[in-house]
């Protein structure tokens, strides 16, 4: 029996939509340690150390989340955070960064406090909703499955909060939230780290720069 | 003839000036449609479980357990608990909120010599030495080649009067799982129980390990 032009079209594309949500690449986050980084730089008070690695690079960026975060309205800052203080155990948590983006003195502009404890999955969000609007069946499907992978890479590489004891250190991405094409400005990165012992707080401000711009 | 009876029955089904050909050329042209609603259909979130049980953890003396009492604060959200899975016309809920606190009464049991169980941390102030609350944090199901499952939940240890933070960790659990042709479920369930498996040794690792945990146990002797 001879099939209709469009039955010899459409069984292959639904097929194909069927398909293809199924496969995915791999997400590996596989982050270069900062000191190979241009941007790292480190900061130490109290015996907490804090190497900053801002990711101003959307190539950097694609290789560690399979996305331009920049363009999605996000400055990824890789921390890695030590404590090398023997009588001191320091709460890092998300909810204690705060980033002021365009507060950086060499950058200008005026500054925006925001929380660097931003919900990845909202993030993701973000990116979902952006990915998902292109107008074709096929295109959206295929959006849909790069949103989950690039909202896979961002929950993998995000520091987690952590009680760092002493000589400890834990890494990870924070996702700083920054106004779409503002992002060349830089800012300020403030850090408030509870002693669990002592309850003092040590605080740090690091100022985040693209100066490769 | 047996064709001649085919047609018959295909013409009666379709109409008298249809033949099989202009049923198909209808098919072909209402397949985008059906097509479009299979994938939009039910947008709403749907809630999926897989039925798998985390291993036990070995049960230790109670000579090795912290000499403390604990209040374990397990919370609606941490009891119905859900991976929520974005998919192409609406989301599913994988629920975990069973196995989760399962591992929490689990794991607590294994580290703290007496242990209660309270829904909320206004009910665990002053009811036991130190609170407990976990918290999931992030989660993420991956459910085509390979299975992915990562979870990530958050301890946090305070004071009697749950005024005071006094140790606070992350515990991550990632397992990937390959499929095959057939038996889809049980990998799932696999998946599954691998990464709690691995999630509950995690969290008795980091509560032993602690410094901040021992310097407890240290100072209730």
């Amino acid at each position: 029996m001879k099939f209709p032009h469009q039955i010899k079209i459409l069984l292959p594309l639904a097929a194909m939509v069927a398909l293809i949500g199924c496969a995915t690449p791999n997400a590996s986050v596989q982050y270069e340690s900062p000191a190979t980084a241009t941007l790292a730089s480190t900061y130490e008070t109290n015996g907490l150390k804090i190497i900053v690695d801002p990711v101003f690079d959307s190539a950097r960026s694609k290789s560690y989340f399979k996305a331009d975060a920049l363009g999605m309205g996000i400055l990824p800052i890789h921390i890695l955070a030590e404590n090398n203080n023997p009588n001191a155990s320091f709460l890092v948590q998300k909810k204690n960064l705060r980033f002021e983006s365009g507060a950086n003195p060499q950058a200008g502009g005026a500054p925006r406090a925001v929380d660097v404890h931003k919900d990845t999955a909202d993030i993701a969000g973000v990116a979902g909703t952006a990915l998902l609007s292109g107008p074709l069946l096929l295109g959206a499907c295929v959006a849909a499955n790069n949103a989950a992978v690039i909202q896979q890479n961002l929950t993998q590489a995000e520091m987690r909060d952590q009680t760092l004891s002493p000589g400890q250190s834990v890494s990870g991405f924070v996702y700083c939230p920054i106004p779409k094409g503002g992002a060349a400005c830089g800012g300020v990165l403030k850090i408030a780290a509870p002693d669990l012992h002592s309850q003092e707080i040590t605080r740090l401000e690091i100022p985040i720069n693209n100066s490769t711009k | 003839m047996k064709t001649n009876s085919s047609m018959k029955t295909m013409t009666a089904r379709f109409g008298s000036n249809r033949t099989p050909h202009a049923a198909l050329r209808l098919t072909g042209a209402l397949l985008p449609v059906v097509l479009l609603l299979c994938l939009t259909a039910g947008c709403g979130t749907e809630l999926r479980r897989v039925k798998f049980q985390p291993t036990p953890v070995a049960t230790i003396s109670a000579a090795q357990k912290l000499p403390l009492s604990a209040a374990l604060v397990l919370d609606k959200d941490f009891k119905t608990y859900g991976i929520l899975v974005k998919l192409v016309g609406g989301d599913a809920s994988y629920q975990i909120g069973d196995q989760l606190a399962s591992y929490a009464k689990d794991v607590a049991a294994n580290v703290f010599r007496q242990v209660t169980v309270v829904d909320s941390e206004s009910a665990a102030a002053n009811s036991a030495d130190v609170i407990l609350i976990p918290k999931a944090v992030r989660s993420e199901y991956y459910n085509a080649e390979p299975l992915k499952v990562l979870i990530v939940v958050e301890w946090t240890v305070k004071d009697r009067a749950a005024q005071q933070t006094l140790w606070l960790t992350s515990i991550e659990t990632e397992s990937t799982e390959h499929l095959t042709l057939f038996g889809f479920d049980g990998h799932e369930r696999a998946a599954f129980s691998r990464a709690f498996d691995n999630l509950s040794q995690k969290t008795l690792k980091a509560f032993n390990e602690s410094p901040e945990i021992k310097r407890l146990a240290v100072q209730s002797k």
